[in-house]
């Protein structure tokens, strides 16, 4: 299992790209379950976001 | 700020130049380098004019030569980027919020209603105050990637990263250490 030091990353990531199933699964889970974590998420959600649609 | 379609050339500067200085100044900071980017664009406006559509503002248009001619300012300085002081401060900053076991040692205040204030004129300032203190590669790759929309390739090889993976850690990195500078300065104040 990650850490919230991993699952932060993921969070960032995920802004970036799609994550492989099972991954996506663990970090939502783990930010369904840490406070800090999900705070961190949610955020993320307001700093700039990239456009998907350029890749 | 005036937006008018039919702008005529001898006005972009009275009209476009402030906000295409600004773009270009927190982008490559150098007051001279802006200055001359924003000279270019125009130039290259004056010269291309026949090619505006009128489908965009002739502002979002303007910006968006502006912004090629900002990766080219990057791809003919890239041997100038450092990396080394980069990686070692995202450490620091990384270092100071977990403890050894990746866990949280800091607790995070709730931010309130963060969805209004990215509007906000103050909110936009405090930002930029905060992305021109990041270090340099971090910055240049928040704004060309999250704000400009260039591709994660051309970020690559634009800033030097290595691989996709290298360039994501970096960004989560730039977003931990944009996160506690927004949080000090604008959340948490008083």
């Amino acid at each position: 299992m990650r850490n919230c030091k991993q699952i932060i990353e993921l969070s960032s990531q995920a802004m970036e790209t799609r994550l492989p199933l099972l991954t996506c699964l663990e970090m939502k889970f783990h930010l369904l379950t840490c406070k800090t974590c999900c705070r961190y998420a949610s955020q993320l959600s307001i700093m700039p976001k990239t456009n998907q649609s350029n890749d | 700020m005036t937006q008018q379609k039919n702008s005529s050339p001898e006005n972009w500067l009275n009209d476009y130049g402030d906000i295409l200085y600004r773009y270009a100044l927190i982008r490559v900071r150098s007051e001279a380098t802006a200055e001359d980017l924003v000279q270019e664009t125009l130039l290259a406006g004056i010269l291309g004019f026949n090619k505006f559509s009128g489908q965009s503002t002739l502002r979002t248009w303007l910006i968006g030569i502006l912004k090629h001619k900002i990766v080219d300012h990057f791809r003919k300085n890239r041997h100038e980027i450092t990396t080394l002081n980069d990686d070692d401060m995202a450490e620091d900053a990384l270092a100071y919020q977990f403890d050894h076991k990746g866990h949280w040692q800091i607790n995070l205040i709730e931010w309130a209603t963060p969805d209004k204030s990215i509007d906000d004129e103050q909110f936009r300032q405090v930002f930029n105050d905060c992305v021109s203190h990041l270090p340099q590669r971090m910055a240049d790759l928040l704004l060309l990637r999250t704000i400009d929309g260039i591709a994660t390739e051309q970020c690559c090889e634009l800033l030097g990263f290595d691989s996709d993976n290298q360039l994501w850690v970096t960004l989560s990195r730039t977003r931990v250490k944009l996160r506690l500078c927004l949080n000090t300065y604008w959340f948490n104040k008083e």
